[in-house]
């Protein structure tokens, strides 16, 4: 039998399954996004070599613009849709949070291998380092969706809920560029291999953080059963037997 | 005593949408709010509810409370057992889809996806949900809205046996009939 709060989150993780499931669009708008921004950077970079800074740069940013819409959209689309009272009032906001972002997490690790495929195929670098290659990919996806999950609860009723998430989530992905630019270098034979090992370390701890942050934060933050106001004693409204 | 409100009050940056909204309210007793559109009535239930957090006041209610409101929105990608079991997984209580089902005359749409329901099917279904739980406080927003006969019949035998305390928003002068109290905002 498991505990009240592991229930709750596998049935959240369940629900968003079942709704991708049934009507595709976080992968899709994932996928498209990912594949629309590698696809722009092979045409402008056209049959020059790039360096293997330069292609660990580039295969970061179709990850970050693969995720960037995807993700919030399975917070903020609860609320726009007007299913977040709903789940709200059921409690368990917490494990609604793992539930929500571990989706996530998993959508863009999906979305990640298969553009690392894709990527691996179109890029004219030989990868050196497959291990680093293939560990950085999906970590750096869940690091990515995990931030993103982060970010976009803590704005899901604000009233311009789409520019912000974006707007608080930059500066926390500024590290995962950097470090996803020194793991994926190695991979292509550029640096030593113990620095690559430490940027896949740290991908995967700074992806970790929000899994431990965000639980409590949906307590906090998505909670308006919060400690009664004192009023100052006045008229009452009169309800009549 | 299951509910007690006192000096309750919201405000948006316009003013106050109510002030002073104080009762008590013990097992039996059928609260009805009335009042204008914008007077605050489904602000009100929210507050109670735990949706929004009032600018002023005290209130108790119990843990376990049921609510059905008509802007709440169910998921279009599941079905009707899928949100029971949804809803009684977070609330870690046992989902009794069958029951709760048939009660609302829901039992032969079961497996429909929520997309393909009417209005007044979904109304009838967040009455389930509401339900599930056992709730000993029962916060329902225009529950007739949107209903057919049967649906009113339905509401109407909530109404009558359910053995906690129930507060519903209404501009329906029918649905007065419920009522041990009334308030108007």
């Amino acid at each position: 039998m498991p505990s009240p709060f592991n229930r709750a989150w596998r049935a959240c993780l369940r629900k968003e399954w079942r709704s991708e499931i049934r009507n595709p669009q976080g992968l899709y708008l994932s996928f498209l996004f990912g594949a629309m921004a590698m696809a722009s950077i092979m045409f402008v970079t056209g049959t020059q070599r790039p360096t293997a800074e330069m292609a660990g740069g580039l295969f970061t940013i179709v990850i970050l613009f693969s995720a960037l819409q995807a993700v919030p959209r399975l917070f903020l689309a609860e609320e726009e849709q007007g299913t977040f009272d709903l789940v709200r009032q059921w409690g368990s906001l917490d494990a609604l949070w793992l539930g929500k972002a571990l989706f996530a997490g998993l959508q863009q690790f999906i979305t990640a291998l298969v553009l690392g495929v894709l990527f691996a195929g179109i890029i004219p670098l030989p990868i050196v380092s497959p291990i680093h290659y293939w560990l950085t990919i999906p970590l750096l996806g869940l690091a990515v969706a995990n931030v993103l999950s982060l970010t976009s609860s803590i704005v899901i009723t604000a009233q311009n809920r789409w520019i912000l998430s974006t707007v608080i989530a930059l500066p926390l992905l500024f590290p995962f560029i950097f470090l996803g630019i020194s793991a994926l270098r190695v991979s292509f034979g550029v640096g030593s291999l113990e620095g690559g090992w430490q940027a896949i370390v740290a991908l995967l701890m700074y992806g970790i953080a929000p899994l431990a942050i965000g639980p409590n934060l949906a307590r906090t933050l998505w909670n308006e059963r919060k400690d009664p106001i004192q009023a100052p004693t006045g008229q009452h409204n009169e309800v009549k037997p | 005593m299951i509910a007690q409100v006192d000096n309750l009050g919201h405000r948006f940056d316009q003013g106050w949408l109510f002030r002073h909204v104080a009762f008590d309210l013990n097992s039996g007793d059928r609260l009805l709010i009335q009042g204008r559109n914008g007077s605050g009535k489904s602000t009100l239930l929210k507050c109670l509810v735990g949706l929004m957090i009032p600018r002023e006041g005290t209130f108790v209610v119990p843990e376990a409370i049921g609510y059905a409101a008509l802007d709440q929105n169910l998921y279009p990608a599941l079905n009707a057992i899928e949100h029971l079991e949804l809803s009684a997984d977070l609330r870690n209580c046992d989902p009794k889809s069958e029951a709760l089902l048939t009660q609302v005359g829901l039992a032969d749409q079961a497996n429909k996806p929520c997309r393909t329901f009417s209005t007044g099917m979904r109304s009838r279904l967040k009455i389930a949900l509401a339900l599930q739980q056992n709730p000993s406080l029962l916060i329902l927003d225009e529950p007739t809205a949107a209903l057919d006969q049967s649906g009113r019949d339905l509401i109407n035998s909530i109404m009558e046996v359910f053995p906690g305390a129930v507060i519903y928003a209404s501009n329906d002068e029918a649905d007065a009939r419920w009522a041990t109290h009334a308030l108007t905002l």
